[in-house]
C-alpha cells in the first residue's frame, strides 16, 4: 500500500514509534461492515499526521483506538494490535492509557461537565488519583501552555467555542500524555477561533513533546505542520499514507471522488495547471502559492474584464429599522436597514449571537415583524397569508433533522407540495425529479434520520427548492459538508439565481462568500456594519476581524502577489486567478 | 443564560457546604408541620428571608422573582382554608365577611393565615438552597459526602449542562416546523402529534450528545481509578457550623418563647387551632 515514493518526510528516528497500529479491525455491534478494516500504520515521536478521509470512514473510530476507549469503555470487538508508546491498548487499563494519549473531541458543547475552567482541568487529574497539591501547578502549565491562564477561574458557560476547544486541550495536556488526537477540533468554531487553535497547535508542535494525530478538514492553517498524510477510503481501509504534497498529487483523482476537501491553494494549483499554468512545485500553503506563482506574473493580465453590473432590479427583501428583542433575552436586532436585491447570491456574515438568524427568521415570518418593517418583493410581509408565504420564501436551518416532518424522504420532499394543495400526479413528478437533482432517488424510502450528514443536508436543501421559492434562506448550508455535496448544493442554487430567485446564505464560510455571493452584510452585535459588495467586504481585514473572519486562502494569496505585481486587482476565487493569470479558457 | 433560580454573588451563603443549607429544609419542615400559629412560621420566613437578603447578597428584585410562583399558591390556599373551615365547638364563630354562600370567620382567617405563613416558611428555606447552590456543586457534595456514585454525579453535572443547549434547541425545532407550514395552534389531535414532531430532533441530538460526553469522560479516565482524588474539597468548615448553631439558636429561642407563653397546647397536630386573645 505505501509506494516508496511517498515514504515519509517527516522526523525519524530509530527508536520504537509513538504509535504502532497493526491489522486493525473494528466492528461495532448490530453493524454490518466493520468501520475499519486491517489498518496498519506508525507514528513516529514527535511528527504530526494528518488523517483524511470520507465521511464514515473510521477516522473518530481510529481516535478512540488510539487512547484505548475501544476495547475498554466501548462494546465493539477488535482485532490487531494498537500500542502507543509501548503499550498494548488492549493489555493496559485506561487509567494508564490516559496519562499517556490525550483526545479533544469535535463539539465544543460536549466534553466538560463541572463550572469552571481550572476544575474541568481537574477533572482529569482527580480521575488519576493525583494528590491535590500538585494540582495547582500541573492546572497553571497546561492553562499556560495554550493561552488560557488568564481565565482560570472563569465559568465555562462564559467562554466562547474557541476557548472551550482550546480548554479541551489544556484538560488532556494536564493529564500529561506524549500522544494527542484530535478529533475535527475546528469543526464548530469560526474561522478565527480556528486559527487560534491552529496557532497553538504550532507551538505545541514548535515544542516538539507530543506526537500528534489530527482528523481535520480545514486545511490551509494546518499544512505548515503536517509531516504525514493518512488517507483512508470509504470502506475504512486505509489507502495511503506519505508526504502531503506527493499523496494530494498521486491521489488526486481520490481525493475528487470521496469530496475530501483539500487545501485550497492546492487545489487552484491543480486548476491553475489544467488550464496550462506551469505549476513546478504543487504548493500547500499560501507561502509556498506565493512564490510558485510569483513568476508567472510577467504575463499576468493587469486589466480587470470589466465586470457589468446587473441591471437594478426591485429589491427582493427590504428591511426598514428593524429592531427586535428577545421577551427574555437581549436585544437581538437595532435599527437594521437592508436592501437584497432580486436574484442575487446574498450572504449575511458576522460573529456568533450577532443577530444574523434572528434577521432571517424576520424574513420569513417565523419571527413577525413590525407592520412596514419587512418587504418582501415590493409587499409588506404582513399583507402576505398564511398559505402564501411559504410559496415565495423558503429557510433551510442548519441543522436539517429539525426541519424533518415525515418519516420517507419522499414524503418529506413531498410534504410542502402536498400543503400547498398540488395535484399528487404533479406532486409526483416534481419530487422525483427533486430526487435525482439531489442524488437522493436511491434513498426514496428511507428515514430521513437515518442518513448521513451529506445527504440529510441535501434532503433539506431538496425540500425547500423543490417549492420553487423567490426567496431562500440557508443557515451554514455549508457546514460540515464534504466538497461533493456543498459542490452539488451550490450547483443548484446558482440555478435559483439564475432563473431570478434570490438566495441569503448566513454563512462563516469565505470562501463559499468569495466565490457565489456578490453581495454581503455584516452584522455585529445586532447592527448593520456593513453592507456592501464581496470585494469590498473580502478586501477590508478590520471587518473581517470584526466578523470573526479571517481572510480566505486565495484573498491572502492574491496580496501577497500584489507586492510583486502593482496594478494587479484582488483575486479571490479560482476564476479570478484564471483570468489573471492568462489562463481563460 | 440564566438556568434555574440559582444567583451568583460568591457570597458567604454560596460558600456554605452545599448540603448544609439542604439539610435545614428537614427541620424546618418538621417543627413547621408540628406548629400551627402565625408568629412561629412568620418569624422562620423573616430568617430565612433576610438570610438572603444579607448573607446571600441576593438583590431584592431577584428574590421577589423568585418568591412569585408562591403567589398564586398563597392566594388559593388562603382563599380555600378561610372559606371551608370547620368551626371548633370552643369558638365562637365570629362571622367576618359573608360572600354569598361562604362565610368567612376570624378564627377560619386565622387559621388559613397560619397555614400559609408555614407553607412560604418551608418555601423560603428552600429558596435559602436553591437561589445560592449552584446544582454542580450540589452534586459534587453529594459525591465527596454521601459516596454518590462517581459516573452516575458526574453523569448529572454533564446533563446539566445541556440544559440551556436543549431550550435553545427546541426554540429552533419550533421555528424549523413553522417554515415549512406547520400551524402552531391546533385542536385536540394536533398537539400532540406536533409535540411528538419536535420530540424526535431533540430526542436524536440529545443521545448523540450524551454519547459524545460519555466517551469524553472515559477518555479522560472518569472511575478507571478506584480511588480518585478531588482538586475542590467541599468540606464543613467553620462558616458551616457557625451557621448550623445560629439556625439552632434562632429556633431554640423561638421554641422557648412559644413555651414560655404558655402555648405547649399549640404543639398539636390532630386538633386544630385555638385562638390567640
Amino acid at each position: 500500500m505505501l509506494s516508496p515514493s511517498l515514504a515519509s518526510a517527516g522526523p525519524r528516528s530509530s527508536c520504537e514509534p509513538a504509535i504502532r497500529v497493526e491489522g486493525l479491525t473494528v466492528k461495532y455491534p448490530g453493524r454490518k461492515r466493520p468501520a475499519l478494516v486491517r489498518v496498519s500504520f506508525s507514528v513516529q515521536p514527535g511528527e504530526l499526521v494528518l488523517v483524511l478521509g470520507p465521511s464514515g470512514c473510521g477516522k473518530s473510530t481510529l481516535a478512540l483506538c488510539l487512547n484505548g476507549v475501544i476495547p475498554h469503555a466501548i462494546a465493539a470487538t477488535m482485532e490487531g494490535r494498537v500500542r502507543v508508546v509501548g503499550l498494548d491498548t488492549r493489555q493496559v487499563p485506561l487509567s494508564r492509557l490516559s496519562e499517556k494519549v490525550g483526545v479533544v473531541f469535535q463539539d465544543p458543547e460536549a466534553q466538560f461537565c463541572l463550572l469552571t475552567v481550572e476544575e474541568e482541568v481537574a477533572f482529569g487529574l482527580e480521575n488519576l488519583g493525583v494528590p491535590p497539591d500538585e494540582m495547582p501547578g500541573r492546572i497553571a502549565a497546561a492553562l499556560e501552555l495554550i493561552g488560557l491562564a488568564e481565565l482560570r477561574e472563569r465559568r465555562i458557560d462564559r467562554l466562547s467555542g474557541g476557548q472551550k476547544q482550546r480548554l479541551a486541550l489544556a484538560c488532556v495536556l494536564a493529564m500529561g500524555p506524549e500522544i494527542l488526537v484530535l478529533d475535527e477540533p475546528t469543526a464548530h468554531l469560526d474561522p478565527q477561533a480556528a486559527a487560534e487553535l491552529f496557532a497553538t497547535l504550532a507551538r505545541l508542535k514548535a515544542a516538539g513533546r507530543h506526537t500528534i494525530v489530527v482528523i481535520e478538514h480545514r486545511l490551509d492553517d494546518l499544512m505548515p505542520l503536517v509531516d504525514r498524510v493518512l488517507l483512508f477510503g470509504p470502506e475504512g481501509r486505509l489507502l495511503a499514507e506519505g508526504a502531503p504534497r506527493e499523496l494530494f498529487a498521486a491521489y488526486r483523482q481520490e481525493l475528487d471522488r470521496f469530496g475530501i476537501w483539500i487545501p485550497q491553494v492546492t487545489e487552484l494549483a491543480f486548476r491553475l495547471a489544467e488550464a496550462g499554468v506551469e505549476i513546478d512545485r504543487l504548493p500547500l500553503t499560501v507561502e509556498e502559492a506565493a512564490e510558485t506563482l510569483a513568476p508567472r506574473l510577467g504575463r499576468a493580465r493587469r486589466h480587470w474584464p470589466h465586470m457589468v453590473d446587473p441591471p437594478e432590479r426591485q429589491p427582493a427583501v427590504e428591511v426598514r429599522r428593524l429592531s427586535y428583542r428577545y421577551p427574555s433575552g437581549p436585544q437581538a436586532l437595532r435599527e437594521v436597514s437592508l436592501l437584497i436585491p432580486e436574484g442575487s447570491f446574498f450572504a449575511l456574515v458576522g460573529p456568533n449571537g450577532a443577530g444574523k438568524s434572528t434577521l432571517a427568521l424576520h424574513l420569513v415570518g417565523v419571527l413577525e415583524p413590525p407592520p412596514e418593517a419587512v418587504w418582501l418583493l415590493g409587499r409588506p410581509l404582513r399583507a402576505y397569508g398564511r398559505q402564501e408565504l411559504p410559496r415565495v420564501a423558503s429557510y433551510v436551518f442548519q441543522n436539517p433533522e429539525h426541519q424533518f416532518l415525515t418519516s420517507t424522504v419522499h414524503d418529506e420532499v413531498a410534504f410542502g407540495l402536498r400543503a400547498q394543495g398540488i395535484a399528487d400526479r404533479e406532486v409526483e413528478t416534481r419530487v422525483r425529479a427533486a430526487l435525482e437533482e439531489f442524488g437522493l432517488a436511491a434513498l426514496a424510502l428511507a428515514h430521513p434520520f437515518t442518513l448521513s450528514q451529506g445527504e440529510k443536508r441535501r434532503l433539506s436543501v431538496a425540500t425547500a427548492l423543490v417549492l420553487r421559492p423567490r426567496l431562500l434562506i440557508l443557515d451554514e448550508p455549508t457546514f460540515g459538508q464534504d466538497r461533493r455535496t456543498t459542490a452539488l448544493i451550490m450547483t443548484r442554487l446558482r440555478e435559483l439565481v439564475r432563473s431570478g430567485g434570490t438566495v441569503v446564505a448566513i454563512t462563516h464560510d469565505l470562501r463559499l462568500v468569495a466565490e457565489e455571493a456578490s453581495a454581503a452584510s455584516v452584522l455585529v452585535a445586532g447592527r448593520v456594519a456593513f453592507a456592501g459588495p464581496v470585494a469590498e467586504l473580502l478586501g477590508s481585514a478590520p471587518l473581517l476581524r470584526q466578523a470573526g473572519l479571517v481572510p480566505p486562502p486565495l484573498v491572502r494569496l492574491g496580496r501577497r502577489l500584489a507586492e510583486w505585481a502593482d496594478g494587479l486587482p484582488p483575486l479571490s476565487t479560482v476564476e479570478h486567478y484564471l483570468v489573471a493569470l492568462g489562463a481563460e479558457r | 443564560m440564566s438556568q434555574g433560580v440559582y444567583v451568583e454573588t460568591g457570597s458567604s451563603l454560596h460558600r456554605l457546604n452545599p448540603l448544609t443549607k439542604f439539610v435545614l429544609v428537614i427541620p424546618t419542615t418538621l417543627i413547621l408541620t408540628l406548629v400551627v400559629d402565625i408568629a412561629v412560621p412568620a418569624l422562620f420566613s423573616l430568617f430565612f428571608l433576610l438570610a438572603l437578603l444579607t448573607l446571600g447578597r441576593v438583590p431584592a428584585s431577584r428574590l421577589g422573582r423568585a418568591l412569585l410562583p408562591f403567589l398564586p399558591v398563597g392566594i388559593g390556599l388562603l382563599w380555600t382554608t378561610a372559606a371551608f373551615y370547620q368551626t371548633r365547638m370552643a369558638e365562637t364563630p365570629t362571622v367576618a365577611l359573608e360572600l354569598g354562600p361562604f362565610q368567612l370567620t376570624w378564627p377560619g382567617i386565622v387559621y388559613a393565615v397560619s397555614i400559609v405563613l408555614r407553607v412560604l416558611a418551608i418555601y423560603a428555606s428552600s429558596l435559602l438552597f436553591l437561589l445560592t447552590t449552584h446544582p454542580t456543586d450540589f452534586v459534587l457534595a453529594l459525591v465527596q459526602q454521601c459516596r454518590l456514585p462517581v459516573r452516575l454525579g458526574y453523569g448529572v453535572m454533564a446533563a446539566y449542562r445541556f440544559v440551556p443547549l436543549l431550550s435553545a434547541e427546541l426554540a429552533q425545532i419550533r421555528a424549523a416546523h413553522r417554515v415549512r407550514g406547520v400551524p402552531e395552534g391546533g385542536g385536540l389531535l394536533a398537539a400532540p402529534r406536533r409535540l411528538l414532531g419536535y420530540a424526535i430532533p431533540l430526542l436524536a441530538s440529545g443521545i448523540r450528545r450524551a454519547q459524545q460526553v460519555a466517551v469524553a469522560m472515559d477518555a479522560r479516565a472518569l472511575g478507571a481509578q478506584p480511588r480518585r482524588t478531588f482538586y475542590r474539597r467541599l468540606r464543613f468548615s467553620r462558616s458551616d457550623l457557625a451557621f448550623l448553631l445560629a439556625y439552632a439558636s434562632f429556633t431554640v429561642i423561638v421554641l422557648t418563647l412559644l413555651v414560655w407563653m404558655g402555648l405547649p397546647a399549640r404543639l398539636d397536630v390532630f386538633s386544630g387551632p385555638t385562638m390567640r386573645r
